[in-house]
């Protein structure tokens, strides 16, 4: 991985780390990632279309995501989905900033012991 | 509910036109589509529903278009997108008719709306109709050029951002050099005519010359990157420095004519001479005669044929 200095690509914004999240269990099409970063935000986060492919556009060419080929027979029998799947680079920047979070998780469960009760 | 999904995607389609081509050429449809899914699960649950969706991706566009058409900018390496060489009568006739209309709309707006607009408007509301006033002729004026030049509707944004740029930089840079005209005019006043009549010339000089400069260079940017700021920085400057001077003189024997039929002293007129030989000037040196081909936004034109332009297939 060519990446060398972590500190460039982290901490990621909200909308990239639900998208990279969301295709972490597996490739999906741009609806189907909408939908997930709905469902696992609790309906908290919604992504309007425009967000969602103006991040989908820039993480390909970061070369996080790629596209891997079409949905042959979409549900609503219109034009083939494209779908996305997480690349390599893709997989350790998720992994890197996952790292990043639980370093802070930890420093604010270790910081705020007994404040709670 | 169907005709109510299909008018809203429809529209939306029609607003997805707004991104740079080659976005639409990737992304077009499939945001369609997805909108129409989005749209269809709405109206599962009510036709509130889909009127929110769509006005939820409504006050998401903006923010998405600019952020599309500023990464496009990047890409295309400081802006260096064409050659400002066009045909020298061509631009700068256009570019002469852009800043007259600006400068006339901008001296129509300071002696009858200004007024007005000082009471009913807050301080900073009041700063910025002031501002995008004195922006408007150096955005015209770019207009022109892109029209005159044949770019396509993405330049004209470009354009149209770093004309602007430079027109507000240039009401910026010249706040305080207004204060300090305010101050010498209220003096002046006591002087005898012809003395307050050259002081009253040279602040104006002062204020439009600093227009000129910044103008030139967001024009001079956006047509030919740092090279074309630093030139047409100068040559805004001098062309509104001539365009002031010799437009006074033109409009003050113009208007003394007009002046006993009209029976008042009509300050457009005067306006309307500056600007056009200000742009006119600045136009002209835009322009680049006899050219046998302009590469314009990556396409080739031959005008050999000295009518219409034809594009040319370029051989690598």
């Amino acid at each position: 991985m060519d990446i060398t200095n972590s500190r460039d690509i982290s901490p990621l914004s909200e909308t990239t780390l639900y998208i990279l999240v969301s295709l972490a269990h597996g490739p999906l099409h741009g609806y189907a990632i909408a939908k997930e970063v709905q469902a696992m935000s609790e309906n908290r986060v919604t992504l309007s279309v425009s967000t969602l492919y103006t991040t989908l556009k820039r993480l390909l060419e970061e070369g996080w995501i790629e596209r891997v080929g079409e949905d042959p027979e979409p549900d609503d029998g219109g034009r083939p989905r494209k779908i996305y799947a997480l690349t390599e680079r893709g997989e350790f920047i998720l992994g890197v900033e996952k790292k990043r979070l639980r370093a802070l998780l930890t420093l604010v469960q270790n910081r705020t012991v007994g404040e709670e009760k | 509910m169907m005709a109510l999904i299909q008018g809203v995607a429809k529209i939306y389609g029609v607003l997805l036109r707004l991104f740079p081509q080659d976005f639409q050429n990737e992304y077009k449809e499939e945001m369609e589509d997805v909108f129409t899914a989005t749209l269809e699960d709405a109206a599962e649950t009510s036709a509130t529903l889909v009127v929110r969706a769509f006005f939820f991706e409504l006050f998401d566009l903006p923010v998405n278009l600019l952020v599309e058409h500023l990464a496009k900018l990047r890409k295309e390496n400081n802006m260096k997108a064409f050659s400002y060489e066009v045909g020298r009568s061509r631009a700068a006739l256009m570019a002469a008719l852009g800043m007259m209309v600006g400068w006339v709309l901008m001296n129509v707006e300071g002696q009858y709306f200004f007024h007005s607009l000082a009471q009913l408007l807050r301080p900073w509301e009041f700063d910025l109709a002031q501002m995008i006033v004195y922006t408007l002729p150096v955005v015209l004026c770019g207009m022109m050029l892109g029209i005159a030049a044949g770019v396509d509707g993405h330049a004209f944004l470009r354009i149209g951002l770093w004309a602007a740029a430079g027109g507000i930089l240039g009401h910026l840079v010249n706040v305080p050099i207004r204060m300090v005209n305010t101050g010498i005019l209220a003096r002046a006043t006591t002087l005898p005519q012809w003395e307050s009549e050259l002081v009253g010339i040279l602040t104006l000089l002062a204020v439009m010359c600093t227009y000129g400069f910044f103008n030139g260079a967001g024009l001079g940017f956006a047509f030919g990157g740092w090279k074309g700021c630093i030139k047409f920085a100068l040559i805004g400057l001098i062309a509104n420095a001539v365009g002031i001077l010799a437009g006074y003189f033109i409009a003050s024997g113009v208007s003394s004519r007009v002046y006993p039929y009209l029976g008042f002293q009509p300050s457009y007129i005067t306006w309307s001479i500056m600007g056009a030989l200000a742009g006119g000037i600045l136009g002209w040196f835009f322009g680049k005669e006899r050219q046998p081909e302009a590469e314009i936004m990556g396409k080739s034109y031959d005008r050999s044929n000295s009518g219409r332009r034809q594009p040319v297939r370029r051989v690598n």
